[in-house]
């Protein structure tokens, strides 16, 4: 049997008091901050998601900023295009009306008024802005792309922004390829705004060849522009599925946190109701235990 | 003739004698009852030498062999290697819960907070490369994550600088108990064969400062040829023979001005070396390990995270343009200081002042001239993502890194030192039960010291008529 000083009995009362307060004050810690992750070390592999996922937290709010952004910056884009493609319909329409022989110098001298406006409203069109930025221009956004006779001014920049972790997507159409020409047609075609500007040289000078030989022009430009606002509506569909993939993400990232972080809290209630109980009762043996030694029972 | 009365009266009264000193050294017990490290004293009795009377050999009574102390040696020796292990991982988990405070999860505005906010803020300018104000906020974002570097880089060296003290403080502490225990072997020898009551209090003595200096330093203590206790510290040198003791400093031999070394002045000769290295125990060793391993791997990753990010930044940084004036440049660096040509890396780093006056100087594109292009910026956030840091992380990764292997040391730490405290209390028990004063005993012990006093007496009075009564005969 081994003996028991009063050291050891002290020293144990003591350790064991000390016991089940630690206990009781991490319990509570617990419950107070709501969260079972409060030091690297209560779970170390824990704590490195939480911080990746933390980053990543951050970064959706900023890929939701810059995915607004793009869907406004290509909203702008395709408004534009729309503008004047209805315009190359109308001048298209007004060259087939005009190459018929029956009208007259003067009313084709009023049809040619029209296409200048046209004109000049597809030049304000081409030069768009979206938060003081030209549209078309490539990297050239802060200088107008088309100059008032129509040239082209901007470069082929293609701007890339990234909606999310892993892909940059570009957000501009170019510019170039809407108001200049292929290269391959380099001098046999007109530009654009040009090919409206030589349609109202020929209404005003009456010029039924020349009229018939910009209707071709025409015709490649609308196709070029249909094309190109073709490639925006694609764009803006993935820019909407970015958007909803972000969110499930972001839902995703904060469930995952949680569980690694935060404190189940009817457990936590459990668990501080069983440190109550276990405090007392240590307490109240201890007190009993310690008191009585032979000393008291002799005379 | 047979025995005589004076034979009995005198065997009476060292018998009253021998309770005296019985309850005496009970006495001594109660009183250190709760005294620490004190180990419970008995007397040892024992029959004298019998007389021989002719035909019969009769008992001499009793005498007092030993007042001895209830030891167990090997325990000792279980206790000092237990409480060099407690020492050790007491001083680890407590400098290494000290680091990882720094790199709490629960922290915000830590490096890797300002480093995606400084992302943030690239991204926010690769959409609006020509706005002022972005270019400002990203400005401002990249110097609140290079004085989070900086920060960060101060804080390890003060938990390095906290160590040091601590140490110094330590070193102190243990020369002194060295002394002490060189003292202590004198007397000891001095004492121990007159008054044996008395060397057992100093051994207790000498026995606790043993076990105190084993918490500090790994330590191997024995007794020596003459019954001195030789102590031999790190790396096997002596630094306690019979009364001579060693002495331990800490001093600047290096250029790193953080990290002093601890110097031994051991007693094999003149001059004193280097023994940092040799602490692999003890609360001292624990320190150390803190200051000289765990710190320094958190102030080297964060000065390769430095050196690398600023580079690797700048490299990318170097081959774009600004806008504005600087539209038509290209070739700046945006951090500085990062290459160790202000202090450390980490303690360097900053944005270069041009960036901070003049944000158009920022390099966003590629091309001359092109306020829209954000070419550059993007190619900044790509390398985000790149695996470029100490082979093969980003340098999130890198930071993670770092919080990932504190958290699992300093979990280790904490499981050590659960553990050791559990075998030392133990160990502490099992000391208890043999060495440790029972009330209960002591009281059984006085009522057998007193039972013995008062048959002693009885004995004297028993002889005292007898004398009476020879006296008596001739009246």
């Amino acid at each position: 049997m081994a003996r028991v000083s009063e050291r050891s009995r002290f020293e144990a009362t003591n350790a064991r008091i000390g016991q089940v307060k630690n206990h009781a004050d991490d319990v509570q810690e617990t419950a107070v901050s709501g969260r079972k992750l409060r030091h690297a070390s209560d779970d170390p592999v824990g704590s490195v998601r939480v911080l990746r996922n933390r980053s990543k937290l951050a970064n959706v709010s900023q890929f939701r900023k810059t995915l607004d952004f793009a869907k406004g910056y290509l909203q702008r884009s395709e408004d534009a295009l729309m503008g004047i493609n209805e315009a190359l319909i109308r001048a298209k329409e007004l060259a087939i009306q005009q190459s018929n022989a029956i009208w007259d110098p003067d009313s084709r001298d009023v049809v040619a008024q029209e296409v200048k406006q046209l004109a000049d409203h597809i030049v304000e069109l081409g030069n768009s802005t979206y938060g003081d930025r030209y549209v078309f221009g490539g990297f050239q956004t802060s200088q107008p792309p088309l100059n008032s006779a129509g040239n082209y001014m901007g470069d082929d920049g293609v701007i890339y922004v990234q909606a999310d972790e892993d892909s940059f997507r570009s957000i501009n159409v170019s510019g170039r390829e809407i108001f200049d020409v292929p290269p391959e047609v380099e001098g046999k075609q007109l530009p654009l705004v040009q090919s409206l500007r030589t349609m109202y040289n020929a209404l005003k000078s009456n010029d039924l060849d020349a009229l018939h030989k910009c209707m071709s022009d025409l015709d490649d430009a609308s196709k070029r522009v249909i094309k190109s606002t073709a490639t925006l509506g694609a764009r803006q569909a993935t820019v909407e599925d970015v958007g909803t993939r972000l969110d499930k993400a972001e839902e995703q990232l904060y469930k995952d946190n949680n569980e690694i972080e935060g404190a189940d809290l009817i457990r936590t209630a459990l668990d501080m109701q069983r440190a109550q109980t276990a405090m007392q009762y240590t307490l109240s043996s201890s007190a009993k235990i310690l008191s009585p030694t032979l000393m008291s029972f002799l005379q | 003739m047979a025995s005589s009365l004076q034979h009995i009266l005198s065997m009476g009264s060292e018998s009253l004698q021998n309770a005296r000193l019985g309850v005496d050294v009970t006495g001594h017990n109660i009183a250190n009852a709760h005294t620490p490290g004190y180990s419970r004293q008995r007397v040892d009795l024992e029959p004298k030498h019998p007389i021989d009377f002719g035909n019969h050999v009769i008992g001499d009574g009793a005498k007092v062999a030993s007042v001895s102390r209830a030891h167990d040696k090997f325990l000792e020796v279980q206790l000092r290697k237990e409480k060099q292990n407690n020492g050790l991982s007491t001083a680890l988990s407590k400098g290494l819960e000290k680091l990882e405070t720094l790199f709490n999860p629960e922290l915000s505005s830590t490096v890797r907070d300002r480093l995606d906010n400084f992302y943030n803020a690239m991204r926010e300018l690769s959409t609006y490369p020509e706005e002022p104000s972005v270019r400002m906020h990203m400005v401002e974002t990249a110097m609140g994550l290079t004085q989070s570097i900086n920060t960060a880089h101060l804080n390890v060296v003060t938990i390095q600088n906290d160590a040091t003290e601590e140490i110094k403080g330590n070193l102190e502490v243990l020369n002194i108990k060295l002394d002490e225990i060189a003292k202590l072997n004198q007397s000891i020898k001095e004492m121990a064969p007159g008054i044996p009551a008395q060397a057992n209090d100093l051994e207790d003595k000498r026995d606790i400062l043993i076990k105190e200096v084993a918490e500090l330093i790994p330590l191997n203590a024995y007794k020596d040829e003459n019954d001195n206790y030789a102590l031999r510290g790190p790396g096997g040198l002596l630094l306690v023979e019979g009364p001579k003791a060693a002495q331990m400093t800490m001093e600047n031999i290096t250029d790193e001005p953080s990290n002093p070394r601890i110097m031994l002045r051991d007693l094999s000769g003149p001059g004193s070396r280097d023994v940092t290295d040799k602490f692999d125990g003890g609360k001292i060793g624990g320190l150390v390990e803190v200051r000289d391993k765990h710190a320094q791997y958190v102030r080297n990753m964060l000065n390769t995270m430095a050196s690398q990010f600023g580079e690797n930044f700048n490299t990318i940084h170097r081959q774009g343009f600004g806008i504005g004036a600087y539209g038509e440049q290209s070739g700046r660096d945006f951090f500085e200081n990062h290459d160790g040509s202000y202090g450390e890396p980490a303690q360097g780093i900053a944005v270069s002042t041009l960036m901070t006056a003049e944000p158009e100087a920022i390099a966003t594109g590629l091309t001359m001239g092109a306020t829209g292009d954000n070419v550059i910026i993007n190619e900044l956030v790509k390398s985000f993502y790149e695996p470029t840091f100490e082979g093969n992380s980003t340098v999130t990764g890198l930071y993670d890194k770092i919080v990932g292997k504190l958290g699992i040391n300093t979990m280790h730490a904490k499981e050590d030192l659960n553990a050791s405290t559990i075998v030392l209390a133990q160990l502490e028990g099992q000391r208890e039960a043999t060495a440790g004063v029972s009330l209960d005993e002591e009281a059984a012990n006085l009522l057998k010291y007193q039972h013995l006093f008062t048959a002693s007496s009885r004995v004297i009075t028993t002889v005292d008529e007898m004398f009476k009564t020879v006296l008596d005969l001739k009246r």
